[in-house]
């Protein structure tokens, strides 16, 4: 498999292995200096069409984005926006522009050609490659083992020990908690909420399997259960705040929520944790992964 | 700085200290429409719904729609991945331009 075909999740893969032999000690490992990185690894990788720039200015409403170098001129930039306050921020944005360079610079090399008539082709496309280099950048700047490291795939975290990663990482809370919520083995939901209404939520593997979730996709808005804490935002004391629920808040089973309400980006971080128990059916999906995952360990002998 | 129909919305209502409630029942629509107005930027949402929101909040029709998000050429050719490239405004992408086109090697 040639180095161009790796999925997002095999090239921070292997960015991280690399990492992890340069920093032998540990030290200085974290947070991914991803402008050294960009550079360093393409130029080892792909002398002859490296990053050989990467510029932050004063960009108002943008983000970030990649350039091919204009004639006579090597390589490729990586540009992004530095008036944007939040580290964590332009760390993930720097990363997903590398994501870019490594996973689509082939496929795209004079960039996405969007006109009128195939819009809705390009709309869908862009989507899907804006989706990739998120995945990349999530894989890179926080790589799962150490992840685990911090936050047990058992544990039942809270929002000081996601922001205490975040900052290990320097990524934002919602970034880490994500990251999280992708490997617990415990059965728990984040939920963004804003004046009430659910903007997305996400469930752990675990709690999906028991019908734990929310769908705001192509649908009509979602509202946040009035007796849910994000709907009560009076009663947070410093825009936090936890409690336990009965039966019948969120979901037909009890739960504890944490919130945190976000005064600068105006939204509410709900975490739901539902309790450990496990019901038969999902006994029988785990049943089933073992079986497959036994019979994968004996073709691969 | 170019923001979408949600954002202008958002913003103007807050200015207004209004409450989704409050701009729900002053223009005659539903709280989650104007919910999802703000917060997902339906495409083509109703132009009578939007004619009284930007009544009740002092401001043109005009002013709320998005400008058409066109794409032009010369700028397709000299640009790889914009995010959001069509929330930029004219004069920050004339600067990104030109930061691509002097390209200064890094210190």
């Amino acid at each position: 498999m040639s180095d161009e075909a790796l999925s997002p999740e095999r090239w921070a893969f292997k960015l991280t292995h690399i990492l992890n032999a340069v920093h032998g000690d540990g030290r200085d490992r974290f947070p991914v200096d991803v402008k050294a990185v960009a550079k360093e690894i393409s130029n080892q990788l792909f002398p002859d069409d490296p990053v050989t720039r990467v510029k932050g200015a004063s960009l108002p409403g943008f983000e970030g984005s990649l350039h091919k170098a204009p004639p006579g001129k090597k390589g490729w930039g990586i540009f992004y926006n530095s008036d944007i306050t939040s580290p964590g921020r332009i760390n993930f944005t720097l990363a997903h522009e590398f994501g870019h360079y490594l996973l689509h610079r082939l496929a795209h090399p004079d960039g996405i050609d969007c006109n009128a008539r195939d819009i809705v082709r390009w709309e869908s496309e862009y989507r899907q490659i804006e989706h990739q280099a998120n995945v990349f950048a999530a894989n890179l700047l926080m790589p799962l083992d150490d992840f685990r490291r911090s936050i047990g795939d058992q544990d039942k975290p809270g929002f000081e020990e996601l922001g205490e990663c975040a900052r290990r990482y320097e990524v934002s809370l919602i970034a880490a908690a994500l990251r999280w919520i992708q490997y617990t083995r415990r059965r728990a939901m984040l939920v963004l909420s804003r004046d009430e209404f659910v903007l997305w939520a996400r469930s752990s593997k675990r709690a999906f399997r028991t019908r734990l979730y929310i769908k705001t996709a192509d649908r009509p808005p979602v509202p946040v259960p009035p007796s849910a804490l994000a709907a009560r935002q009076h009663e947070l004391d410093a825009c936090r705040g936890s409690t336990r629920h009965a039966p019948g808040v969120w979901f037909p089973e009890d739960c504890e929520e944490l919130v945190l309400f976000s005064d600068q980006y105006d939204f509410t971080i709900s975490l739901l944790h539902f309790s450990d128990t496990v019901d038969s059916l999902e006994q029988d999906e785990e049943a089933e992964e073992d079986v497959s995952a036994r019979y994968d360990k004996l073709l691969n002998r | 700085m170019v923001t979408t129909l949600g954002d202008k919305i958002r913003s103007l209502r807050k200015e207004k200290r209004l409450t989704l409630d409050q701009l729900a029942e002053l223009t005659g629509s539903s709280k989650s429409y104007i919910w999802e107005l703000e917060n997902k930027t339906p495409p083509r949402p109703s132009a009578e719904k939007l004619s009284r929101i930007a009544e009740k909040l002092g401001v043109t029709i005009e002013y709320l729609l998005d400008k058409e998000a066109t794409v032009s050429e010369e700028n397709a050719e000299d640009a790889a991945f914009y995010r959001k490239y069509r929330r930029m405004d004219p004069a920050t992408k004339a600067k990104l331009r030109s930061l691509v086109d002097i390209w200064e090697d890094d210190e």
